[in-house]
């Protein structure tokens, strides 16, 4: 930089004299007053003019600087780790170079500022000096990288929040979908990116959706729940809440609308719910069965009491009519077979015992069916207690009749197996679902003819195991790995919610046992529950 | 003719069971009493061999009938027919019951149950049993503690830790229980270490069989030697098939008590006639005869009624009196009148099978199950026998 001298400068002229000293007054003061910090240097780089805002920046003052060698005062980094050979050779070929250096000021801090260098050239082309200016750029520096850093922050909550996330601008337009919404919908993000909520999403979804696309961008916060059936056939249900989204003056910016996957709430709500239930139809069956029980016993007393005095009544009338056979004169016999005829006493006499007969299964029934559901429900069982197996398979066989009757013939092969410890209500409910499962199979495999549903019961090792065959449609191959997925299934509605398997499981994995299958499409279909037994050799040693 | 009570606060099952069991006519006198109190009244008039009740019952209740009725009949068998199926009702019944019968009942279940009934209390009044055994002078009392236990059943607010403290108050009994408890259920996953584990885990019912025994067997202690030793084996081992044997865990329970007490009688007979039991073991032995025949000959009654007559004189269930009474009777087993009487008699066979004692005479197996049965009874028998107890 050139320090000028009015004096050596002055011309003649006295006007012109103070004019330039004038303009150089205002350029000092100029170089004074920058916010940047004004280095220059000789040819040797050594400092000659050093402002305020360099004396602010770099720590040192005026005096205790010039005449040093900048890079000796002010340490830096070039880009690219650059030598001082390198920079002297670039500035010299470029004239004017800018860029990000990083000096160290006096307190030992390094500060990013952006630099420009000039060379200064006498006529002749020779250097003869350097004008070095630097902007403290750390601040700007810092506040980008914080302004980064939380933007990837956000990036990174909305990211790997479980609810999805979907904003879009005043105009409807997706603006952000994060990967959980994307993955809810099945959806490409990219591909969403850009259009209209509604026509984003994928074609089965838009009924469900069409309501919020319309009232989107108006209105006040929504909340409701959607059923998203998925393209393997699972069921999500889902939670969507929008909120418009409103500049400072309240008009509407956008919406953002964020879903939260309820299925597994769900699913345990329905698991709780299922429990109560049995509880509560545990707990009437129980009541129902001890009123039931009381007129059983006298309807079947009687019924026995009928057949008997039956018998005994057509004893007396044989006898009787052998005596007036023999005995009494023709109008008397004639008036005996009239009132026979009458009743058709052959009738009477044939089919009476045979009625009673009947009657008194059709009560054994009663009270068999009774007495399975009681068993079948266990109500005040809340503890896990050792429990027949077999006898609880009997019992839900007799619950579930209903279910099968009409479609499949049972065949039980029950092993003389150890008790297990377990909620037999519980695992009363899963054998049930499976059984109403197989006959439902048996149904829509539509042969025509009656099935079969094979129930049979084995030890193997420390585990008992229960099999429970059908001869029914099978499950296919694409389905197999989602049969116990929770709301997963093939079903017509009303006829499965799609949670029996998926609460089967469960209740098995509870009692530390597997409920497996095995299919053959057209073939049907065997699932496999297998419980440990009480009784391991170890547990037995310790005992 | 035999007198037999029939209580219930419904007319209709009174009228139903008057129908459904008149063909007993010539054998019973049948009597019907509309609620506990009327109930009372009739047997204040005139004594029942036989009381059958109802449990819920308006006013007094089968539970509270059936404790006046040992109280001041106690020569009255007691049983409960009801419609409540609950364990919780079953248990408390048990405290003053001889037999729980559950609504619906068949006419032929009922007076198969009550002719049973009948039977064991025949048994307490045969007038020649009663000589036998009062020839051989005075028998145990009824155990206390099981007395006490029973007794406790009957309170549906029963203490655990209450409980625990009366048997723990005897600590040789206590220990004794604990390790029958241990040694019989080697099935339980754990060891169970204390009086109030016994009975949170296995119930209060089956720890009272369990005590039963302690205390029958320590109320001959040292008195048999070595034979009083294989006497307590075999039973153990009895006991353990039979309970495996046994169709529901109800009757495994029953099986279990009655498998430990159906030598009641050899004991009563080791410890009062010594001299004459050694006798009849040697003539069983010599003649290659049923031991049954040889006591009836030389003590006038065999060990199955003498312990079926001490168990009867402790007022304990008949479901246990019967196998005790009947385990060598082949008639009564080919009958077919109860399950467990089947079990015991099997599981009596199976023991002294495993245990290679054949001069104990007993039903032969071949009469008492298929041979089906008979292949999967030795295996079980075969793993009791083994198992480390």
């Amino acid at each position: 930089v050139c320090t000028f001298k009015a004096d050596e400068l002055l011309p003649a002229d006295a006007g012109s004299m103070r004019a330039a000293a004038r303009v150089a007054a205002h350029e000092s003061m100029l170089l004074e007053n920058l916010n940047d910090a004004v280095v220059g240097l000789d040819a040797q780089w050594r400092v000659d003019a050093w402002n305020r805002a360099a004396e602010r920046v770099f720590g040192w003052r005026r005096d205790e600087v010039v005449g040093r060698r900048f890079l000796e005062v002010v340490p830096s980094r070039f880009p690219g780790d650059a030598s001082f050979d390198e920079v002297l050779e670039r500035i010299g070929r470029e004239g004017r170079v800018r860029w990000d250096v990083r000096r160290r000021t006096r307190s030992g801090e390094w500060i990013e500022v952006e630099s420009t260098a000039v060379a200064l050239r006498a006529a002749d082309g020779t250097i003869t000096g350097y004008v070095s200016v630097n902007r403290d750029v750390s601040l700007r520096k810092r506040a980008e990288a914080a302004l980064r850093a939380s933007q990837e922050r956000l990036q990174r909550i909305l990211e790997t929040l479980n609810e999805g996330i979907w904003v879009v601008d005043a105009g409807g337009t997706t603006e952000f979908v994060n990967a959980r919404a994307a993955e809810v919908f099945e959806i490409d993000v990219e591909e969403a990116i850009g259009r209209p909520f509604l026509d984003a999403l994928p074609e089965q979804h838009r009924s469900l959706a069409r309501d919020d696309a319309a009232s989107l961008l108006g209105g006040d916060p929504v909340q409701h729940e959607l059923m998203v059936r998925r393209r393997d056939g699972s069921t999500r249900f889902v939670v969507l809440s929008r909120t418009p989204l409103r500049h400072a003056d309240g008009r509407v910016a956008g919406a953002v609308v964020v879903l939260l996957d309820v299925t597994a709430l769900r699913q345990a709500r329905e698991e709780l719910q299922q429990g109560q239930k049995l509880e509560a139809v545990g707990r009437l069956a129980s009541g129902i069965a001890h009123e039931i029980n009381t007129p059983i016993q006298y309807v079947g007393d009687n019924t026995h009491f009928l057949g008997e005095a039956f018998t005994a009544v057509a004893a007396v009338l044989a006898r009787t009519r052998e005596a007036v056979r023999a005995h009494c004169s023709t109008p008397v016999r004639e008036e005996l077979d009239r009132a026979e005829r009458e009743v058709d006493l052959e009738y009477l006499l044939a089919e009476a015992p045979g009625t009673v007969a009947k009657t008194l299964d059709g009560i054994r029934r009663v009270a068999t069916l009774v007495r399975a559901m009681k068993e079948f429900a266990h109500p005040d069982q809340k503890e896990m207690v050792s429990t027949d197996v077999n006898r609880a398979l009997l019992a839900t066989l007799e619950v579930a009749r209903n279910e099968y009757k009409y479609v499949a013939d049972v065949e039980t092969d029950l092993a003389d197996v150890p008790p297990v410890t377990c909620h037999a209500g519980e695992l009363n409910q899963v054998f049930l679902n499976i059984i109403i499962n197989a006959a439902h199979a048996i149904e829509d495999a539509g042969r025509g003819e009656r099935g079969k549903i094979r129930v049979s019961t084995r030890r193997e090792g420390g585990h008992l195991v229960v099999a429970i065959a059908d001869t029914g449609c099978g499950i296919p191959e694409d389905n197999r790995d989602k049969i116990f997925e929770p709301f997963f299934t093939t079903k017509k509605v009303g006829r499965g919610t799609g949670q029996g398997l998926a609460i089967a499981r469960n209740v098995v994995a509870k009692h530390h046992g597997h409920l497996t299958f095995t299919s053959a499409p057209g073939v049907g279909t065997t699932f496999f529950v297998r419980l440990p037994l009480e009784t391991s050799a170890a547990q037995a040693e310790v005992a | 003719v035999n007198e037999i009570l029939l209580v219930d606060d419904e007319a209709d099952i009174l009228s139903g069971l008057r129908n459904a069991l008149r063909r007993n006519r010539t054998r019973w006198n049948m009597r019907f009493a509309l609620g506990g109190e009327a109930a009372l009244r009739e047997l204040e008039a005139a004594p029942a061999d036989v009381v059958v009740t109802d449990m819920r019952m308006p006013g007094m209740d089968g539970l509270a009938l059936l404790g006046v009725v040992r109280e001041r009949h106690p020569r009255a068998a007691r049983i409960v027919l009801s419609g409540q199926a609950e364990l919780g009702a079953v248990v408390r019944a048990s405290s003053v019951a001889h037999q729980y019968l559950l609504k619906p009942c068949e006419p032929e279940a009922l007076t198969s149950t009550i002719e049973r009934a009948l039977d064991i209390q025949a048994l307490l009044a045969n007038d020649t049993l009663r000589a036998v055994v009062g020839g051989l002078g005075t028998l145990p009392t009824a155990p206390a503690l099981y007395q006490a236990l029973t007794a406790a059943l009957g309170d549906p607010d029963i203490d655990v830790k209450k409980l625990a403290a009366l048997v723990n108050q005897d600590v040789g009994l206590a220990s004794r229980v604990l390790r029958l408890v241990n040694s019989a259920y080697c099935g339980l996953a754990q060891r169970i270490s204390s009086i109030d584990a016994a009975i949170t885990r296995l119930g209060l019912n089956t720890l009272r069989h369990l005590a039963l025994t302690v205390e029958v067997f320590r109320g001959f202690d040292g008195r048999g030697g070595v034979a009083f030793e294989q006497l307590e084996q075999h039973a153990l081992l009895t006991a353990r098939i039979a309970r495996r044997l046994a169709p529901t865990p109800a009757a495994a329970d029953v099986a279990f008590a009655a498998g430990l007490l159906h030598d009641a009688g050899k004991l009563v007979l080791m410890s009062r006639a010594p001299d004459v039991y050694e006798r009849v073991v040697e003539e069983t032995l010599r003649r290659g005869e049923s031991q049954c025949v040889v006591e009836k000959e030389l003590v006038g009654a065999d060990h199955a009624e003498i312990g079926a007559y001490l168990l009867g004189l402790w007022d304990l269930p008949h479901a246990i009196i019967e196998p005790v009474a009947h385990h060598h009777s082949q008639r009564y087993v080919n009958a077919d009148k109860s399950a467990v009487v089947r079990i015991v008699a099997a599981a009596d066979a199976l023991a002294c099978e495993a245990a290679a004692r054949p001069q104990f005479q007993v039903i032969p197996l071949e009469t008492l199950g298929s041979a089906e049965d008979l292949e999967r009874w030795r295996e079980v028998a075969r793993a009791e026998a083994a198992a480390k107890w």
